[in-house]
């Protein structure tokens, strides 16, 4: 029970006992402004509180009203009658709040309507992903009731990771409330099983390797890069696909003691989700689990592992050591080599100033900062440069221009194109073909500051948004190239937010066109994003394992190195 | 008691402190309106009437509250400082006539006042930048005269006040609470959990549902020049209608029949 509401009803009672004595006063003193005390138990009962009314508390308001009701009686004895009444009927909310489930209760069931009606009313890729939100109500609406129900944080969580997930789309995701942030993270933690001591990632050429490796299962003889055939019984993606979370990207995950939330999103591409389509099968099992991987003579053994923790915590090591990029700030530079420098780009956002501005040029100062450290850059003999777009969520569009227009070839370059809005319709117009309607094209001019040299820039799934548009700008120049392990995330509308007492839901509710008048970047129903087809794929494979997960090297940052050698 | 209630309606149009009360509030309102467009408009174009509604209708309407509480307890609590209730009372009046004769007119002005007081600003703003056509002006007619019941139930919380009080400083300090709790929801009211709470679960019973009735449920979206757009629903479903009529009636009775009740054993000193 909330202490708030323990001092209320305490406070209430004791006020009673005041009514009582009050009672043979008011007689003695023969006025009648004493009467107004018997009104202050009603005002206390309503105003101590931090949460508002409660359903669990009406026992207290009762007892109020009971003992209020003294004010309308003259005899002593009523008063003191109603007074211990009032008391006793208060007593009552004691148990009513404990063994009432539902006492405080949180309305996830009205959140989730509230939430899925707005996103339904505003979502602006239905058409293009052929969403079906009638099967998905139909579909999700008894869970959400059960969870009401239940009182089910940690359901409640996974239901709103499914249900996100179904759009497979990175602009849609979950938050939850700050007071379900233990519980949110407990049922994903839950979600993701146990820790045997390895991950398992599937590498290019289509088999499944031990990343990340504790050093106990040396005795086993794995390790990392080691060849995975089965987990218990079965291929490790088969494993994979039957974790309540499969198809969820955590690649947000800071985790750390419940301060962060652990927030799951879908893969918008399906070549990203099958990138990572062994990750979570190393978390599937019970004590043990019977893993079958090649030894060093290239035979199949089959070990029996044993339960070491929770795979949360190497999942999170994991997608670090795989996402890690340049550790140095938002637009920050490190020089790597004589002629090759790095840009870190973490998120597209310069300044308040700047982010709430819809010019090119509120980004004067950043670009005449870039512009500076590469001239600096220059005269100490560097040709070259590095973007890391990592786990870059994304920002302006217009920081994206600014960026890319200082390494574009010179003359006109191509962005992206506005949709119309519809006054009337107070909706983004469509044609009637259904498709959106072209609105102006947003274009910037290349300044070529590198004079023939190279960019190359890097690239993850959790590269999103601005970044996803940045990854297409560079794609198309001929000065530049795009590599990762995957192309970027895939997702470029911009979002909206809806929030409600149990959490915060985020969804495309922006249009953001392509020359053609298509959607950009996002993926359909057939989930193949337009952006990532220039990428080039650098092959995950037993090097890249060494290097990352034996050698703790930047693998990607070696690769452009390279490339650019 | 018709007599009581006529000098009451010619207290108020003659008193020219409800006058200079009256224009001061409507002036607040109305730069508020118009300084409101000038801090938050930097496209250049001036937003119309029903565009600014949206953004600025709780803070006009709990300033109308003030309107209703200052009636209550300038015009029926003069009476108590200059002792016409106690003139009445000794010349054979009945306590029912002095009481309901002075609750009534403050019942029926009050919210006319607070109502005049939150439609004025928009019509002279409009007047000033055009109306436009952003949200339905029967919808907002409709809220304007639902907003009507739980002005009466402020009129009688205030007549209550200023009955147990006998004091029109003590009573306007008290009902200066309600817009002022209106108030502070809509400026900060995550920095009060009670009373955002409280208009959230309560806002049917709550003293400042009238405020409530100015909350325009709206999206926005935006594109990629930064320009916003926003989408409104200005409907009010009619369970919401009927609630606010239903909790305003049973409320306003008990507010009137606690401070007829104690006015009925009060000695007046």
């Amino acid at each position: 029970m909330d202490t708030i509401d323990i001092i209320a009803v305490a406070v209430c009672i004791a006020a009673c006992g005041g009514l009582w004595w009050l009672a043979e006063h008011a007689e003695r003193v023969k006025s009648p402004k004493w009467k107004m005390f018997w009104l202050c138990v009603p005002v206390l009962a309503l105003l101590i509180t931090k949460y508002g009314p409660d359903w669990s508390l009406l026992p207290l308001y009762i007892g109020s009203v009971i003992a209020m009701i003294g004010f309308f009686t003259a005899a002593k004895k009523s008063k003191q009658f109603l007074a211990a009444a009032g008391a006793v009927c208060m007593l009552l909310t004691y148990p009513v709040c404990l063994l009432n489930p539902y006492y405080r209760a949180k309305d996830y069931y009205g959140d989730f309507k509230k939430l899925f009606g707005c996103m339904r009313g505003h979502y602006v890729l239905t058409e293009h992903k052929n969403i079906d939100w009638d099967a998905l109500y139909d579909k999700y609406e008894p869970q959400f009731r059960e969870i009401q129900h239940d009182q089910d944080a940690a359901a409640n969580a996974l239901t709103w990771g499914a249900l996100c997930g179904e759009f497979h789309d990175g602009h849609v995701s979950y938050n939850c409330s700050i007071r379900d942030i233990k519980a949110n993270n407990k049922a994903i933690a839950d979600a993701l099983g146990n820790d045997y001591g390895l991950s398992v990632m599937r590498c290019t050429d289509g088999s499944f390797a031990a990343v990340n490796v504790d050093e106990s299962l040396a005795k086993y003889g794995i390790r990392n890069g080691t060849v995975i055939t089965s987990w218990d019984g079965k291929s490790p993606d088969e494993v994979s696909k039957s974790s309540p979370i499969y198809g969820s990207s955590l690649m947000n995950v800071n985790y750390s003691e419940n301060k962060i939330v652990l927030r799951l999103e879908a893969f918008p591409d399906i070549d990203n989700e099958i990138f990572y389509s062994g990750l979570l099968c190393a978390g599937i099992g019970g004590d043990s689990v019977d893993v079958s991987c090649m030894d060093e003579n290239g035979s199949e053994q089959t070990v029996t592992l044993t339960k070491i923790g929770d795979y949360i915590d190497r999942l999170s090591e994991t997608m670090d050591i795989l996402h890690k990029g340049v550790n140095i700030g938002n637009l920050q530079w490190k020089k790597l080599s004589d002629s090759v420098a790095c840009l870190r780009i973490k998120g597209m956002s310069y300044d308040t100033k700047s982010y709430n501005s819809s010019d090119d040029e509120a980004y004067s100062e950043m670009k005449d900062e870039i512009r500076s450290t590469i001239l600096k850059y220059q005269s100490e003999g560097v040709k070259d440069v590095i973007i890391d777009l990592r786990d870059n969520n994304g920002g302006s569009p217009h920081m994206v221009n600014g960026i890319v227009s200082m390494f574009a070839p010179k003359g006109d370059h191509y962005c992206c194109t506005n949709g119309v809005w519809d006054e009337k319709k107070q909706c983004w117009a469509v044609d009637e073909n259904g498709n959106y309607v072209k609105g102006e094209e947003i274009t910037f001019k290349g300044e070529d500051i590198l004079d023939g040299g190279r960019v190359i820039v890097i690239v993850n799934a959790n590269s999103v948004s601005a970044a996803d548009m940045m990854t297409k700008e560079m794609e198309s120049m001929d000065n530049a190239r795009v590599i990762g392990f995957t192309g970027p995330n895939g997702s470029s509308q911009a979002i909206g937010v809806k929030r409600v007492s149990t959490g915060l839901l985020s969804f495309s509710n922006c249009v953001v066109l392509d020359k053609d008048g298509s959607i950009m970047i996002d993926s359909g129903a057939d989930r193949q994003s337009s952006n990532g087809d220039g990428v080039e794929i650098i092959p995950f494979d037993n090097d890249a394992i060494r290097g990352l997960f034996d050698e703790g090297n930047d693998y990607l940052l070696e690769k452009a190195i390279e490339m650019l050698s | 008691m018709l007599d009581i209630m006529r000098s009451q309606f010619r207290t108020m149009t003659r008193k020219t402190m409800v006058h200079i009360l009256g224009v001061l509030l409507l002036a607040a309102s109305t730069i508020m309106l118009f300084m409101n467009n000038a801090v938050s408009d930097d496209t250049g174009s001036v937003p119309t009437a029903t565009e600014i509604i949206p953004e600025t209708a709780t803070l006009i309407m709990s300033l109308a509250m003030f309107g209703t509480t200052f009636v209550a307890s300038i015009i029926a609590g003069d009476d108590f400082l200059d002792k016409t209730i106690n003139n009445e009372l000794i010349a054979g009046r009945r306590r029912y006539t002095s009481y309901f004769g002075r609750a009534i007119p403050v019942m029926i002005a009050g919210p006319l006042i607070s109502i005049a007081l939150c439609t004025l600003p928009y019509v002279i703003y409009g007047a000033v930048n055009g109306f436009g056509d952003t949200l339905p002006v029967g919808n907002l007619i409709l809220r304007v005269a639902v907003g009507i019941f739980p002005l009466i139930r402020l009129s009688a919380f205030c007549v209550m006040v200023l009955f147990l009080f006998r004091n029109p400083i003590g009573a306007v300090m008290s009902n200066m609470a309600m817009p002022m709790m209106g108030m502070a929801v809509v400026v900060g009211g995550s920095s009060f959990p009670f009373l955002k709470a409280a208009s959230e679960k309560l806002w049917l019973v709550s003293p400042i549902n009238f405020v409530s009735l100015g909350k325009i449920e709206s999206w926005y979206t935006y594109d990629l020049e930064l320009e916003t757009y926003y989408t409104y629903s200005t409907a009010i479903p009619a369970s919401d209608i009927v609630l606010t009529i239903i909790s305003s009636v049973v409320m306003t009775a008990v507010y009137l029949i606690i401070g007829y009740h104690y006015f009925h054993v009060d000695d007046l000193e």
